[in-house]
Protein backbone atom coordinates (compact mmCIF):
# COMPACT_ATOMS: atom_id res chain seq x y z
CA UNK A 1 0.00 0.00 0.00
CA UNK A 2 2.76 2.37 1.30
CA UNK A 3 4.76 1.85 -2.16
CA UNK A 4 1.72 2.96 -3.95
CA UNK A 5 0.95 6.23 -1.68
CA UNK A 6 4.72 6.58 -2.54
CA UNK A 7 4.24 6.39 -5.86
CA UNK A 8 1.30 8.48 -6.11
CA UNK A 9 2.97 11.07 -4.04
CA UNK A 10 5.86 11.55 -6.32
CA UNK A 11 3.57 11.93 -9.49
CA UNK A 12 1.73 14.34 -7.63
CA UNK A 13 5.06 16.04 -7.10
CA UNK A 14 6.19 16.48 -10.65
CA UNK A 15 2.57 16.88 -12.86
CA UNK A 16 1.52 19.18 -9.79
CA UNK A 17 0.79 21.71 -12.47
CA UNK A 18 -0.72 19.67 -15.35
CA UNK A 19 -2.90 17.87 -12.52
CA UNK A 20 -4.01 21.04 -11.78
CA UNK A 21 -4.51 22.67 -15.22
CA UNK A 22 -6.55 19.24 -16.24
CA UNK A 23 -8.70 19.44 -13.41
CA UNK A 24 -9.74 23.20 -13.46
CA UNK A 25 -10.03 23.05 -17.15
CA UNK A 26 -12.02 19.47 -17.14
CA UNK A 27 -14.75 20.81 -15.06
CA UNK A 28 -14.50 24.32 -16.98
CA UNK A 29 -15.17 22.20 -20.43
CA UNK A 30 -18.45 20.37 -18.65
CA UNK A 31 -19.48 23.81 -18.53
CA UNK A 32 -18.26 25.01 -21.53
CA UNK A 33 -20.31 21.94 -22.95
CA UNK A 34 -23.40 22.36 -21.21
CA UNK A 35 -23.47 25.83 -22.48
CA UNK A 36 -23.09 24.75 -25.93
CA UNK A 37 -26.28 22.32 -25.35
CA UNK A 38 -28.08 25.61 -23.96
CA UNK A 39 -27.21 27.82 -26.84
CA UNK A 40 -28.20 25.29 -29.66
CA UNK A 41 -31.44 23.91 -28.13
CA UNK A 42 -32.68 27.64 -27.56
CA UNK A 43 -31.64 29.39 -30.41
CA UNK A 44 -31.33 28.39 -34.20
CA UNK A 45 -27.69 28.94 -36.19
CA UNK A 46 -29.05 32.16 -37.86
CA UNK A 47 -29.13 33.81 -34.45
CA UNK A 48 -25.62 34.61 -33.74
CA UNK A 49 -26.28 38.21 -31.62
CA UNK A 50 -28.93 36.54 -29.28
CA UNK A 51 -26.52 33.91 -28.52
CA UNK A 52 -23.75 36.07 -27.23
CA UNK A 53 -26.42 38.42 -24.95
CA UNK A 54 -27.76 34.93 -23.32
CA UNK A 55 -27.57 35.15 -19.46
CA UNK A 56 -26.26 38.69 -19.44
CA UNK A 57 -22.90 37.96 -22.05
CA UNK A 58 -22.54 34.63 -20.35
CA UNK A 59 -20.83 33.00 -23.97
CA UNK A 60 -18.34 36.00 -24.01
CA UNK A 61 -17.49 35.16 -20.39
CA UNK A 62 -16.13 31.85 -21.73
CA UNK A 63 -14.38 33.06 -24.48
CA UNK A 64 -12.24 35.01 -22.14
CA UNK A 65 -11.26 32.49 -20.05
CA UNK A 66 -11.21 30.02 -22.54
CA UNK A 67 -8.27 32.28 -24.28
CA UNK A 68 -6.42 32.46 -21.19
CA UNK A 69 -6.74 28.29 -20.16
CA UNK A 70 -5.02 28.18 -23.62
CA UNK A 71 -2.34 30.97 -22.54
CA UNK A 72 -1.76 29.20 -19.42
CA UNK A 73 -1.40 25.79 -20.90
CA UNK A 74 1.25 27.14 -23.93
CA UNK A 75 3.06 28.51 -20.51
CA UNK A 76 3.35 25.23 -18.78
CA UNK A 77 4.65 23.06 -22.08
CA UNK A 78 7.00 26.32 -22.21
CA UNK A 79 7.99 26.02 -18.78
CA UNK A 80 8.65 22.36 -18.96
CA UNK A 81 10.95 22.68 -22.45
CA UNK A 82 12.74 25.51 -21.29
CA UNK A 83 14.85 23.56 -18.61
CA UNK A 84 16.38 21.57 -21.46
CA UNK A 85 18.20 24.93 -23.17
CA UNK A 86 20.84 25.22 -20.86
CA UNK A 87 20.55 22.75 -18.17
CA UNK A 88 21.62 18.92 -17.83
CA UNK A 89 18.79 17.07 -17.36
CA UNK A 90 17.93 13.38 -17.03
CA UNK A 91 16.39 11.00 -19.78
CA UNK A 92 13.40 10.32 -17.90
CA UNK A 93 12.66 14.11 -17.84
CA UNK A 94 11.74 14.23 -21.55
CA UNK A 95 9.51 11.89 -20.72
CA UNK A 96 7.82 14.10 -18.18
CA UNK A 97 8.07 16.69 -20.54
CA UNK A 98 6.47 15.01 -23.54
CA UNK A 99 3.65 13.88 -20.85
CA UNK A 100 3.03 16.99 -19.82
CA UNK A 101 2.82 18.33 -23.83
CA UNK A 102 0.34 15.41 -24.23
CA UNK A 103 -1.81 16.31 -20.71
CA UNK A 104 -2.17 20.17 -22.20
CA UNK A 105 -1.94 19.44 -25.58
CA UNK A 106 -5.07 17.25 -25.60
CA UNK A 107 -7.19 20.01 -22.99
CA UNK A 108 -6.29 22.95 -25.37
CA UNK A 109 -7.64 21.07 -28.15
CA UNK A 110 -10.52 19.95 -26.29
CA UNK A 111 -11.21 23.78 -25.61
CA UNK A 112 -10.73 24.50 -29.31
CA UNK A 113 -13.24 22.47 -30.34
CA UNK A 114 -15.74 23.11 -27.46
CA UNK A 115 -15.37 27.20 -27.88
CA UNK A 116 -15.85 26.76 -31.48
CA UNK A 117 -19.50 25.87 -32.25
CA UNK A 118 -20.76 28.49 -31.83
CA UNK A 119 -19.81 30.39 -29.41
CA UNK A 120 -16.10 31.28 -31.97
CA UNK A 121 -18.35 31.44 -34.87
CA UNK A 122 -20.86 33.96 -33.21
CA UNK A 123 -18.11 35.87 -32.46
CA UNK A 124 -16.43 36.23 -36.15
CA UNK A 125 -19.74 36.56 -37.66
CA UNK A 126 -20.57 39.70 -35.06
CA UNK A 127 -17.09 41.36 -35.28
CA UNK A 128 -17.20 40.65 -39.03
CA UNK A 129 -20.42 42.39 -39.57
CA UNK A 130 -19.89 45.46 -37.39
CA UNK A 131 -16.84 45.91 -38.94
CA UNK A 132 -18.60 46.20 -42.07
CA UNK A 133 -21.11 48.28 -40.98
CA UNK A 134 -18.71 50.60 -39.30
CA UNK A 135 -17.07 51.17 -42.32
CA UNK A 136 -20.09 51.25 -44.38
CA UNK A 137 -21.82 54.46 -43.48
CA UNK A 138 -19.18 57.13 -44.04
CA UNK B 1 3.28 18.57 9.11
CA UNK B 2 6.18 18.33 6.40
CA UNK B 3 4.27 20.27 4.27
CA UNK B 4 3.42 22.97 6.59
CA UNK B 5 7.38 22.96 6.95
CA UNK B 6 7.88 23.24 3.31
CA UNK B 7 5.55 25.90 3.59
CA UNK B 8 6.86 28.10 6.10
CA UNK B 9 10.18 27.67 4.01
CA UNK B 10 8.85 28.50 1.09
CA UNK B 11 7.69 31.98 2.92
CA UNK B 12 10.59 33.02 5.23
CA UNK B 13 12.60 35.17 3.56
CA UNK B 14 15.77 33.80 5.43
CA UNK B 15 15.24 30.24 4.65
CA UNK B 16 15.27 31.70 0.48
CA UNK B 17 18.34 33.38 1.12
CA UNK B 18 20.24 30.40 2.90
CA UNK B 19 19.14 28.57 0.03
CA UNK B 20 19.78 30.78 -3.10
CA UNK B 21 23.17 31.12 -1.07
CA UNK B 22 24.08 27.58 -0.93
CA UNK B 23 22.76 27.10 -4.78
CA UNK B 24 25.41 30.16 -5.12
CA UNK B 25 28.48 28.78 -3.84
CA UNK B 26 28.26 25.73 -5.34
CA UNK B 27 28.38 27.65 -8.65
CA UNK B 28 31.22 29.30 -7.10
CA UNK B 29 32.61 26.20 -6.51
CA UNK B 30 31.74 24.50 -10.18
CA UNK B 31 33.22 27.76 -11.70
CA UNK B 32 36.08 28.10 -9.60
CA UNK B 33 36.88 24.38 -10.41
CA UNK B 34 36.63 24.79 -14.26
CA UNK B 35 39.38 24.75 -16.82
CA UNK B 36 40.59 28.20 -18.56
CA UNK B 37 39.30 26.75 -21.79
CA UNK B 38 35.72 25.80 -20.10
CA UNK B 39 35.41 29.12 -18.44
CA UNK B 40 35.58 30.91 -21.13
CA UNK B 41 33.43 29.31 -22.78
CA UNK B 42 30.66 29.89 -19.61
CA UNK B 43 31.49 33.50 -19.77
CA UNK B 44 31.05 34.01 -23.48
CA UNK B 45 27.97 32.00 -23.34
CA UNK B 46 26.29 34.52 -20.58
CA UNK B 47 27.66 37.20 -22.33
CA UNK B 48 26.23 36.79 -25.13
CA UNK B 49 22.64 35.46 -24.06
CA UNK B 50 22.53 38.74 -21.81
CA UNK B 51 23.66 41.14 -25.16
CA UNK B 52 20.93 38.91 -27.07
CA UNK B 53 18.57 39.31 -24.37
CA UNK B 54 18.86 42.96 -24.53
CA UNK B 55 18.79 43.55 -28.64
CA UNK B 56 15.07 41.70 -28.15
CA UNK B 57 14.01 43.58 -25.19
CA UNK B 58 14.88 46.82 -27.48
CA UNK B 59 13.46 45.52 -30.58
CA UNK B 60 10.23 45.29 -28.59
CA UNK B 61 10.13 48.43 -27.11
CA UNK B 62 10.98 49.90 -30.50
CA UNK B 63 8.03 48.21 -32.03
CA UNK B 64 5.90 48.91 -29.42
CA UNK B 65 6.94 52.70 -30.33
CA UNK B 66 6.35 52.36 -33.69
CA UNK B 67 2.83 51.45 -33.14
CA UNK B 68 2.08 53.81 -31.29
CA UNK B 69 3.83 56.07 -34.09
CA UNK B 70 1.90 54.42 -36.91
CA UNK B 71 -1.69 55.08 -34.86
CA UNK B 72 -2.80 51.47 -35.03
CA UNK B 73 -4.51 51.80 -31.34
CA UNK B 74 -5.97 55.24 -32.77
CA UNK B 75 -7.63 53.08 -35.31
CA UNK B 76 -9.11 50.55 -32.83
CA UNK B 77 -10.20 53.65 -30.80
CA UNK B 78 -11.69 54.79 -34.57
CA UNK B 79 -13.27 51.22 -34.90
CA UNK B 80 -14.79 51.82 -31.56
CA UNK B 81 -15.46 55.43 -32.00
CA UNK B 82 -17.68 54.66 -35.08
CA UNK B 83 -19.19 51.99 -33.56
CA UNK B 84 -20.75 53.93 -30.96
CA UNK B 85 -21.87 56.40 -33.92
CA UNK B 86 -23.55 53.61 -35.35
CA UNK B 87 -26.62 54.34 -32.85
CA UNK B 88 -27.43 56.91 -34.69
CA UNK B 89 -28.12 55.48 -37.95
CA UNK B 90 -31.80 53.93 -38.54
CA UNK B 91 -31.98 49.90 -39.24
CA UNK B 92 -29.11 49.01 -37.28
CA UNK B 93 -29.99 47.30 -34.42
CA UNK B 94 -28.85 48.48 -30.62
CA UNK B 95 -28.12 45.06 -29.36
CA UNK B 96 -25.02 44.49 -32.71
CA UNK B 97 -23.46 47.37 -31.12
CA UNK B 98 -23.46 46.65 -27.85
CA UNK B 99 -22.32 43.20 -28.19
CA UNK B 100 -19.51 44.60 -30.73
CA UNK B 101 -18.45 46.94 -27.84
CA UNK B 102 -18.22 44.54 -25.54
CA UNK B 103 -16.18 41.68 -27.84
CA UNK B 104 -13.85 44.74 -29.14
CA UNK B 105 -13.02 45.73 -25.41
CA UNK B 106 -12.67 41.56 -24.51
CA UNK B 107 -10.00 41.18 -27.64
CA UNK B 108 -7.97 44.07 -26.42
CA UNK B 109 -8.34 43.07 -22.84
CA UNK B 110 -6.56 39.76 -24.20
CA UNK B 111 -3.96 41.36 -26.19
CA UNK B 112 -2.99 43.56 -23.18
CA UNK B 113 -2.79 40.42 -21.03
CA UNK B 114 -0.88 38.10 -23.49
CA UNK B 115 1.67 41.54 -23.97
CA UNK B 116 1.85 41.84 -20.19
CA UNK B 117 2.50 38.41 -19.75
CA UNK B 118 5.52 38.38 -22.84
CA UNK B 119 7.17 41.88 -21.53
CA UNK B 120 7.32 39.96 -17.89
CA UNK B 121 8.48 37.05 -18.76
CA UNK B 122 11.87 39.17 -20.71
CA UNK B 123 12.17 41.53 -17.76
CA UNK B 124 12.19 38.72 -15.27
CA UNK B 125 14.70 36.64 -17.71
CA UNK B 126 17.14 39.88 -18.23
CA UNK B 127 16.92 40.56 -14.26
CA UNK B 128 18.34 37.01 -13.83
CA UNK B 129 20.36 37.08 -16.47
CA UNK B 130 21.95 40.01 -15.29
CA UNK B 131 22.62 38.24 -12.02
CA UNK B 132 24.53 35.68 -13.85
CA UNK B 133 26.71 38.27 -15.47
CA UNK B 134 27.47 40.21 -12.40
CA UNK B 135 28.45 36.81 -10.75
CA UNK B 136 30.46 35.32 -13.44
CA UNK B 137 32.38 39.01 -13.47
CA UNK B 138 33.20 38.25 -10.47
CA UNK B 139 34.22 34.78 -10.64
CA UNK B 140 36.58 36.27 -13.34
CA UNK B 141 38.46 38.66 -11.00
CA UNK B 142 38.66 36.14 -8.52
CA UNK B 143 40.62 33.75 -10.89
CA UNK B 144 43.13 36.02 -11.78
CA UNK B 145 43.83 35.89 -8.02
Amino acid sequence: MNVYKDRIKKFVEIFGLEILYTVINTIFLLFLHQLNKELFSKYSNQEYLEMLMYQNYKPVVFFIITVLSIIWGIIIVKSRFKKFKYKDFEPIEILYAMLSFAFTAVIICLLIIAINNPILQAIAFVIGSAVALAYAYE
Amino acid sequence: MEYKQKLLDWISYTKRKDKQMVIMIEKKEKYLAMSDDEFLFEYTRIGARYEHKKFVLSVIIVTTLITIIMDIWGRLYDFIFRLLMLGNVKNVEEDMIKVAEILVVAIMFIILIVGVLIIHDLIKNMYLLTKEKIFIEEIKELRKV
